[in-house]
């Protein structure tokens, strides 16, 4: 609804036909944000709820697709591209075949009762239900696209974000060397 | 960013050298040698001490300047002294727990020092980003740290608890911050606090709240306050003493200082919701830990909440905020009182886990087995009573000094119930305390004696109950430092910003 609202701002304040354009873009935009909103929302509900845990990675695969989408309707197609090449690409497969691989240890069907399922059920339906209707009061943002986006971004890495960036390596080689560690045959200590 | 400025760095690029420089030596070292990476460790851990010292007396101590998402302060200088001292012990009792020819040591002391660098990250980040960062940095080698023994189901067990904790805590945390971005649009805490005491309608934002909270949650799971203290346990009973010692002091601390440097700088607009909160949260992680702790046989387990218990009294620093003097609206009593209160809990809890290390290669876990300990070995008992008197907080010790300080505070914020609760819980602690105390003294077994521990141990125990005493009998030189690191913190959000 609120893109609505500010193409209707717009259009108020400046017409001509170019807004008209932007406010079909906003439109089409819309239809795709609900749409995905819609998928994304699914695919999370079956991740929870499906009992066989395979399903359950394949609709944790969607919802990583799902959210690659939501960042072209954003128009930022470097995240959208990142989105679905590390999470659905690098992490969901990982997972999928961490489930194959492992999963004649485990009953298929797992039963994953939970004494404070209820409890959980309604913390996080209250959380959802109060982030819903506290997000109102936001105010929208552009979703216009940015200009040199990757130029941008790349500086920020470099210059804004320089020593979490560097950070990131260190924390990098931090996790290879204890996975090394852990998964190394010999006895350690 | 000149290359001058690089010098803002120096305690994080020495850590981070030399933890690169012994996974290299760990290569070199031939097999039998290992235990030398350990001592080496150590010495160039006391020589990175000495220089910071010599740099917080240089002319750079009233100095601090931030680098984007990045603080260096005298505030940020006290903590990374503190785990330097941490990580110097941890890497003694360490080189005494395992065998000379144990493989992967060089990676373990390496791994050591990667948690420090997220320690020393933390209490200097300025930046939600920063902050996750270095939270993970803290947090993963430990979780590999905890899983050391592979061979040992319990060891495995703490690691996978620990590390299964350890997601859900850094999901919460990334949901707080990305709710808080959502709130405020920026990551970065100086321009987050600005706006916080500029527009004090922003504080009453439901969406910052919930972030705030979550971010809390994850925080309070870190230093295992009640309800988010069940893992504490479990893990510590598994890992390997060395680790445990080392896990109970540094994380806390770090996560300690940060919040610190969160609600004193800005947090002012929503002071009325997080004192009470404090004052709650406080209050239940007291006396859960303490009465819960009544019951253990494990030594591991019963210091697990006698820290649960600790923390719970530096909770009541976070709720007693009001001014000391009137004239001095900056100085608050509370926030020097955790300062202090951290050196005391780090020497105490460090003394007592350097004992536990030392009777678990030896086979002694449990209460029970620690009879006639007196008579076995009488060094190690006495320095254990100490240890254990101190975290009871008795006079003169420091423990002692460091509990008067808080629930001073506590009074003079009026917050009387509270400062009462704490005295009662402290009572309660002198139950189960005593209690190890009376085995090793009154109960007699006969038995093998125990070995004298090597020097090197020898010496980490006595830097802890030296620190113990020393400053137990003379606070001041803690309490006249907290208050120079705090002032400057307490007044400007922004000092200077290089470009």
């Amino acid at each position: 609804m609120r893109f609505y609202a500010a193409a209707d701002e717009d259009h108020k304040a400046q017409k001509g036909n170019i807004y008209e354009n932007r406010i079909r873009l906003l439109m089409s935009n819309s239809v795709l944000f609900y749409s995905l909103a819609v998928l994304i929302i699914s695919c999370a509900f079956a991740v929870v709820f499906l009992r066989n845990i395979f399903h359950a990675g394949l609709f944790l695969l969607g919802a990583f697709l799902g959210v690659a989408g939501i960042y072209i309707a954003l128009f930022n197609y470097f995240l959208a591209a990142v989105q679905a090449l590390v999470y659905s690409g690098a992490i969901a497969v990982l997972i999928l075949f961490g489930i194959m691989l492992t999963q004649r240890h485990y009953r298929k069907e797992d039963p994953s009762h939970n004494a404070f399922k209820w409890i959980a059920f309604v913390l996080s339906f209250g959380i959802a239900g109060f982030l819903v209707d506290s997000f109102r009061s936001l105010k929208p943002g552009s979703i216009f696209p940015v200009k040199h986006l990757l130029y941008q971004m790349g500086m920020a890495l470099m210059q804004t974000y320089a020593i979490p960036f560097e950070v990131i390596s260190a924390l990098l080689l931090v996790a290879l060397l204890g996975a090394f560690s852990l998964a190394r045959e010999k006895e350690d200590l | 960013m000149k290359g001058s400025h690089l010098i803002i760095f120096i305690p994080e690029i020495a850590v981070l050298s030399l933890a690169l420089l012994l996974l290299i030596f760990d290569w070199v070292t031939p097999k039998g040698k290992k235990v030398w990476i350990g001592y080496f460790s150590a010495v160039m851990i006391l020589v990175f001490m000495g220089g910071f010292l010599c740099l917080a007396k240089n002319r750079f101590f009233p100095y601090a300047a931030s680098f984007h998402g990045f603080v260096f302060d005298a505030f940020a200088l006290y903590f990374k002294e503190l785990f330097l001292l941490v990580v110097f012990l941890a890497t003694l009792f360490s080189v005494n727990f395992f065998k000379q020819d144990d493989e992967g040591q060089g990676e373990y002391y390496a791994l050591l020092l990667f948690v420090t660098l997220g320690c020393f990250l933390l209490v200097s980040s300025a930046d939600l980003l920063m902050l996750f960062l270095s939270f993970e940095m803290m947090s993963i080698p430990l979780y590999v740290m905890c899983a050391y023994r592979k061979k040992d189901s319990k060891s495995s067990e703490s690691g996978l608890k620990y590390f299964l904790i350890g997601a859900i805590t850094s999901a919460l945390l990334l949901y707080g911050i990305s709710l808080v971005y959502a709130a405020t649009g920026t990551t970065n805490l100086h321009a987050f606090i600005e706006g916080l005491v500029s527009a004090n309608k922003l504080a009453y934002n439901p969406i910052l709240l919930l972030g705030l909270i979550l971010m809390l949650c994850a925080f309070c799971f870190k230093i295992a306050a009640v309800p988010f203290h069940m893992w504490a346990p479990d893990v510590y009973e598994g890992a390997p003493a060395p680790v445990v010692a080392f896990l109970a002091v540094s994380p806390k601390i770090a996560v300690i200082g940060l919040m610190t440097r969160l609600f004193l700088a800005g947090m002012q607009p929503l002071q009325p919701f997080w004192v009470f909160l404090f004052a709650v949260l406080a209050a239940f992680t007291m006396t859960v830990g303490n009465l819960t702790a009544l019951f253990q046989q494990n030594l591991k387990r019963l210091l697990a909440y006698s820290g649960i218990a600790q923390i719970g009294y530096i909770l009541v620093g976070f709720a007693s905020i009001q001014p000391f003097f009137k004239n001095m609206p900056t100085l608050q009593l509370g926030y020097q009182a955790i300062l202090f209160y951290l050196a005391a809990y780090l020497f105490s809890d460090l003394a007592a886990f350097g004992i536990v290390t030392y009777l678990s290669a030896h086979g002694i876990e449990d209460v029970k087995s620690l009879k006639g300990l007196a008579e076995k070995n009488p060094m190690i008992a006495f320095l254990f009573l100490i240890s254990l008197l101190s975290l009871a907080g008795v006079p003169p010790l420091v423990g002692f000094v460091g509990k008067f300080y808080l629930f001073l505070a506590a009074v003079s914020s009026r917050l009387y119930w509270l400062a009462l609760l704490g005295v009662v819980n402290s009572v309660i602690s002198l139950f189960y305390y005593l209690r190890v105390a009376r085995t090793m003294y009154f109960e007699k077994e006969e038995g093998v004696s125990i070995p004298y521990p090597s020097f090197s141990m020898q010496v980490a125990l006595l830097v802890a109950v030296l620190g113990i005493l020393i400053i137990g009998i003379y606070p001041f030189m803690i309490t006249h430092f907290s208050l120079q690191v705090l002032t400057p913190l307490s007044n400007v959000p922004i000092s200077h910003v290089m470009k």
